[in-house]
Parts: C-alpha cells; structure tokens; sequence
C-alpha cells in the first residue's frame, strides 16, 4: 500500500544466444510515493541497468530474465508501447548525466520543454508559452526568457542540467529517476544541482531515484539507500543505517572512502576491481576483494538477510 | 645534468602568464576576446605537487595547457629547469618533453584505439628514439608494473581496460620518459570514487619513488588536500589565493576558496564522520 515503484526479484541480461551478460541480478525493492531512495555502486555494478530496467528504456540487447515491475500497481513489464508513452515523461521522469546529451542541439530549450507539456496533453500554445518561463525560473534562472530563446550549446553545463530538470518535471512526475545527474559537473555545481533537487522534491513532493558512485550525493536527503555491487543489491537501509552502520564490507568500505581532507595522506581504497560480469565468481561477488572473507564465501553465494530495524545485507558475516 | 635537484629549487616558475582567446563569433565575424589566464605567477618546487584549483570556465586548464606548451602563452615566462619555455617552437620542445609530460581528463580519449597497451606506453620512447627494441620493451615493462598493470596486458587494446585501468596506462605512457614534472588536468574527474582513492595514493607512491613534480588541476579541493603540498586557487583568469594546503585548507582567505571548500567536504552524516 502506498508504495510507487514495486520491483520484484528482477534480473536483467545483455545479449542474446550463448553471450548473456547478468547485469542485474534478483533485485527487489520498493519505493514509496514521495520517497528518495539513492542506489550507491561503482560503474558497472548494474545501477544504471536497474534504473533504465525500471523505466523500460533498456536499450535493444537487454533482456528482462526475471522477476515484476509495478508501478501503482500496474506492471510495467506488460505495458504496450502506447501506454509507456504515455507514462515517460508524465509519471516518471529521467534525469540523464549529461545534459549536453539529453537535449536537443537545434532545438531552442524552451521548445524542447514545450514539446513534452504538448505531448502530454497541454494542447494551447500559448499557455504552454507562458508556463516555460515559470518552470525555468523555478529551476533557478533569473531571466527564464532569455533562456527559454537560447540554444543548450549556448548554456554552461550547470545551466544544462537546469533546464533538464524544469523539463524533467514539468508535467509534476511521481517519480523522477535521476542517472548520476552531477557527475559531469564541478564540485560547487554538484552542490548547487542537488539543493535544487532537493527543495523542488520538497514543494512538489514526487518520489525520487537518485543513483551515484559518490555517497556524499545522498548526504541529507536520499532516505534509504540500495548499496549496488555486480548487479545485486548487498546491502539496503535507512540513510542513517548505511552511513551510519554499515554492515556489508563493501559498503564500509564505500562510506570510509567518503572520509575527511587528510593533506599528504595515502586514501584508504578498496583493493583490486570489480568481477568482470562474464566471468563472476561462484560464491560472493565481493569475495576476491573483501577484508573480511571466510571460507564460506568462495563456495556459495550469500542471500539477503533481513537485520534490525528493516536494515538488509548479503553477507556471511550475519547469517 | 642528471645530478638530483635539491629540495628546494624552483623546477617551474610561471610568471605573468596570460593568454587570451577569440570567441567563435556569428557568420564569420569574429567574436569577443575572452581573457582565459591573466598575469598568473606561480613557482613549483622539484619533487612536490602544486595543486591548482577553480570552478569550470576560471582557466586552469588553458594555465596547464601553457605551462606544457601545448599552447602558447600570449604573455609571461614559463621557466622550467631554467630555461623560458614560453617562445619556444616546437622543434626546441621536444627533447625538453622527456623532462615534461602530460596526462588528460578522459584517458579513453587520449589514446589511438587502435594501438595496443605496449604501442601506447612505448610511443614517447620511439619519438625520443631512446633505446633498442628491447630496451623499449623492457622499460614499458617497468613502467606497467610500476602503475598496477599486469605486464602480461601489453597486448590489449585500449577498450579492453576499465576506466581506472585507462588512467593507469595514460600514467605508464607519461612515466616511461622518467620525467621531472607532470602536468595533470582532472585526472580523476571521470573515475568511480573507489578508482580515483586507488589513482591517487599511485600518484603520492609515484612521487615518492621518483621525486616527479606534479601541477595538479582540479576543481576538487576534497583531492587536492590529499595531493598538494601547496594549493593556488584561480577565479575569472586570476590567481586569488595560494598557499600551503593545510593553510588553504584550515583558514581559506578568499570566497572562491571558500565555495571550493564548502563544496568538497560534504559530510556523510549531519554529525560529524561516519565511521
């Protein structure tokens, strides 16, 4: 009840015929209406996969191997062409990384924002005309106008990501999936683009995921998190448990990262890299890498365990 | 000539730089003059990493890009080991490229993908025309191990490696000429958090081995505290502040410093460190 997005031991494939490479594998989690649920992971952990996967945008060579979509209850993975157009962009909204990307080069931005109030049944120009400026000036521009008439080439990268935003919610989604939304932005950006994000969440209520390699994303407003480690969810809690506590190694390992300016000071890493996904280990997928392994964890793999207080880890260590 | 430089000599002195571009302007008239670096002087210390820092747009890189003469400044000194490097051409740069070398943002970008890991890290070595085909063999060989890169991968290709594994063999490639300063520009800005803790203690282990200078850009003050022995901070074209980095770090003077910091040190938990 109440939840928004219901996903259910989802595995998601790339490739076809003999080659099949597991990206995502028996995901499940919920994300409650008004809810920002933040996946943490290392790139190629899947984290991209399970967001796309939950939108039905995987592109061609993905595969759907198992498990349930459900958004509002409905179930995604059943849905017509037709009925998805009608749920992207109105319902559930996509953040993409790089906003250079995402927007059209030739179209001017207050067009393309335009575009999708049209499509999504605002049929008078000229009230579509005059919400532009006021979902541009809620993004933070002082002259929505004159950005409304510019082309993205002639915005800077923040600006871009401004605009990506008045257009992602513009048509007010439930649910707004953001894919890394400033990584390709510098450090005084990033900050100023997830406060935007955050206080529009704030006014207008809408669910959000947000997916980063970088936990200092999350800080303040994600409240649960999905820790993301060769396309299984490890580990899963409250913000507060995550950083707080951490259970699985990798994700303490992830958060020491996340540690304070030490001038001069080797940084502590996670030795090694991730499994390469053709060719995963049999027992733990963190195994090779992990500070903690038992013999246990080289011959079978760990399954969640629900913990206190609604925490939930894939670890040996706790079973 | 080969004798070490004591702690303490200036190994780059950069005084007065300026360079300015023309902005691409509408249907072939041309466009306004944007001043990217103006009257920019700093001093790098042999063996030590002067860290430079600034949002998007304040012209660092174009400041890196001068100091390794991939351009040329329109103004100042860059006196490197001595000499001014600031008028010369690029015949005379080039057996000054041992001593100099430079590694870019995107390392995918920054390498023919069509050579393999060997052809990458050796090329530096054929341009110099430095040594046999065996000695070359053998100092690519050293300088994959130094950086964390199997020996046995000199036969792949660029694509075949992971994005941290990339900057590695871009690292290689700058490392095989042994050179005495480094010119690295956001190194670890496309890199998982995870990689860029692995390439940065590489960096300081590098350092420490080889006594390498490296001027550092970065908007990342979170890294540069890490890295630096000295920070300069640059707004608008302009040097604003530099210093020690624990000073930088602990009492920032100016307000660009000040965003930088603010946005580089983003606590987990609202109390305090998690861990």
């Amino acid at each position: 009840m109440g939840d928004l997005v219901q996903i259910e031991d989802l595995s998601i494939s790339y490739g076809n015929g003999e080659q099949r490479l597991p990206a995502v594998q028996h995901a499940s989690f919920s994300i409650a209406a008004g809810e920002v649920v933040g996946i943490l992971g290392e790139s190629g952990s899947g984290k991209t996969t399970l967001a796309l996967g939950l939108a039905r945008m995987l592109p061609a060579s993905g595969c759907y191997e198992s498990g349930s979509v459900k958004f509002r209850g409905a179930d995604l993975l059943q849905m017509t062409e037709k009925q998805l157009a009608a749920l992207r962009g109105a319902q559930i909204a996509i953040i993409w990384q790089d906003p250079a990307l995402a927007l059209n080069p030739v179209i001017r931005v207050g067009t393309q924002i335009a575009e999708v109030l049209r499509a999504h049944g605002c049929r008078d120009r000229r009230e579509r005309a005059a919400r532009v400026p006021a979902l541009l000036a809620e993004v933070g521009f002082d002259r929505p106008a004159e950005v409304a008439s510019a082309y993205p080439h002639q915005l800077s990268g923040g600006q871009r990501q401004r605009v990506a935003i008045a257009q992602a919610l513009c048509c007010r989604p439930a649910l707004v999936i953001a894919d890394e939304p400033t990584s390709k932005l510098d450090a005084a950006l990033q900050v100023e683009i997830l406060t935007l994000l955050a206080n529009l969440r704030e006014r207008y209520g809408m669910g959000c995921l947000i997916i980063s390699h970088d936990p200092s994303v999350f800080a303040g407003w994600a409240e649960r998190l999905l820790v993301m480690y060769a396309g299984e969810i490890v580990e899963a809690g409250t913000r507060e448990q995550v950083f707080g506590r951490p259970l699985h190694p990798y994700s303490q390992a992830l958060v020491r990262l996340a540690a304070e300016v030490a001038p001069r000071h080797r940084l502590p890493v996670i030795a090694g890299e991730p499994p390469d996904s053709m060719r995963l280990p049999p027992g733990c997928a963190f195994e090779p890498r992990c500070p903690e392994r038992m013999a246990v964890c080289s011959g079978s793999r760990p399954a969640p365990r629900a913990q206190p207080k609604k925490q939930q880890v894939s670890c040996f260590k706790y079973e | 000539m080969n004798k070490e430089a004591p702690a303490s000599t200036p190994l780059l002195q950069v005084r007065n730089l300026a360079r300015s571009y023309t902005r691409r302007g509408t249907l072939g008239r041309p466009g306004a003059r944007v001043q990217a670096a103006i009257n920019v002087s700093f001093t790098l210390t042999a063996g030590t990493t002067l860290g430079l820092a600034g949002s998007s747009g304040c012209g660092k890189s174009t400041v890196a890009r001068c100091v390794s003469r991939i351009e040329r400044p329109d103004e100042g000194e860059i006196l490197f080991a001595g000499r001014d490097l600031a008028r010369f051409s690029s015949r005379q740069l080039r057996p000054l490229r041992v001593d100099m070398q430079m590694v870019f943002q995107d390392a995918a970008t920054a390498m023919n993908p069509r050579f393999t890991a060997a052809e990458i890290i050796g090329e530096p070595l054929l341009i110099q025309s430095l040594g046999t085909a065996a000695e070359r063999g053998e100092r690519v060989r050293q300088a994959m191990l130094e950086v964390g890169l199997p020996p046995e991968w000199a036969g792949r290709r660029a694509h075949e490696f992971s994005g941290g594994q990339r900057q590695r063999l871009t690292l290689a490639r700058a490392l095989v000429l042994k050179p005495k300063l480094l010119v690295l520009d956001e190194p670890l800005t496309g890199l998982d958090l995870s990689t860029r803790a692995q390439i940065v203690n590489l960096l300081l282990d590098l350092q420490a081995a080889h006594g390498i200078a490296y001027l550092f850009i970065s908007h990342d003050l979170f890294l540069l505290g890490h890295l630096a022995n000295r920070i300069a901070i640059m707004a608008a074209g302009r040097l604003v502040e530099e210093g020690p980095a624990r000073q930088i770090i602990s009492t920032p003077q100016h307000a660009e410093t000040r965003k930088l910091l603010a946005a580089a040190t983003r606590p987990l938990t609202a109390t305090g460190s998690a861990q």
